[in-house]
């Protein structure tokens, strides 16, 4: 089936298609996904670099576990953000063993991106009070606050309950305040 | 609705009061006419948010798709064996076991003569041998 065809195709249909194998399904799933995963990988990870080997990851490792999706039970593009949460979270195990995030601005400032926040001390320390947050509240913050995304789906991509994503949010998004604004005052 | 609960909302819902549900837009948007320091926090919400969609703007991405279909194009046989291997290596497993099941079933049950039964199986032999040469001998 060749490319217009299966461009006003469903996700759930082009990955049925990536399943037997499809090239031209699995080029549009690229294409319509790729400015979504990359900004939530970006907004995880907070450096440009990675968020560009990691979105590269996530698409390899949709084509390699194909056969691990199966329709009706989880959307795809619910799966699609579990598979990057989860290099995320390999990336910032690396990280960790590697005992590079002691000196975070090192990194920073390896960045182009986060270069232009260091002439911006504001947006810095938001950028560092984002960073320390867990990594589950982080999550919940950028699928529920920045995507838009409901507390369902966020709960499936964390692997948790409703509850617990309010719980998660809650915190992250109190924390924040106390750390961004209470102590500005 | 006191300033403890709307905190408890804002917390779980975010500034955009909007987006709150409706059952408790209302009693929020009476606390907040009301309350000088639920409006406070509401702002602090807000500049929070706003603060975070500044620091957080994500870097334009040129040419991610193609760089994303040439890495897949590289690696692509390589998955592609993977994967079907994926199918193939359970039932080939499930295959092996029943093989090996079967032979351990075989190598259990085999009869083994035991010494006695030996014997005696010889000893039969022996008389029907004898048994046989007299007959002969007397015809």
């Amino acid at each position: 089936m060749d490319q217009p065809t299966l461009k006003a195709d469903s996700d759930e249909y082009l990955m049925q298609r990536v399943q037997q194998r499809d090239e031209a399904a699995f080029s549009i799933l690229v294409q319509r996904h790729t400015r979504s995963i990359h900004a939530f990988i970006f907004r995880l990870c907070g450096n440009r670099i990675d968020a560009e080997d990691l979105s590269q990851e996530t698409f390899l490792r949709l084509w390699q576990r194909a056969a691990n999706w199966t329709p009706n039970t989880v959307r795809f593009t619910t799966w699609l953000h579990q598979i990057a949460r989860n290099l995320c979270i390999d990336q910032f195990r690396r990280e960790q063993s590697r005992k590079r995030t002691s000196n975070q601005e090192n990194i920073a400032t390896e960045d182009s991106t986060i270069d232009s926040f260091e002439a911006d001390t504001q947006r810095q320390a938001t950028f560092d009070a984002f960073r320390k947050l867990p990594e589950r509240q982080r999550t919940a913050v950028v699928l529920c606050q920045m995507h838009g995304w409901t507390q369902q789906d966020a709960a499936k991509v964390l692997d948790t309950t409703v509850d617990g994503v309010q719980a998660l949010i809650s915190r992250g998004r109190r924390t924040l305040r106390d750390v961004l604004v209470k102590n500005d005052e | 609705m006191n300033e403890q609960d709307f905190e408890k909302l804002l917390d779980l819902y975010g500034s955009d009061v909007a987006r709150w549900p409706e059952h408790e837009r209302e009693e929020a948007s009476a606390l907040l006419s009301q309350s000088r320091s639920a409006s406070e926090l509401l702002n602090a919400q807000a500049t929070v948010e706003k603060r975070l969609a500044d620091a957080m703007l994500v870097p334009e991405t040129y040419g991610l798709e193609q760089k994303i279909m040439a890495r897949f194009a590289t690696h692509k046989q390589r998955f592609d064996i993977r994967y079907w291997m994926e199918f193939i290596w359970k039932p080939a497993f499930a295959a092996a076991c029943s093989l090996a099941f079967g032979f351990y079933l075989g190598a259990a049950n085999q009869e083994v003569p035991t010494d006695l039964e030996e014997d005696l199986a010889y000893v039969t032999f022996y008389d029907y041998e004898s048994w046989s040469g007299d007959s002969e001998d007397e015809s």
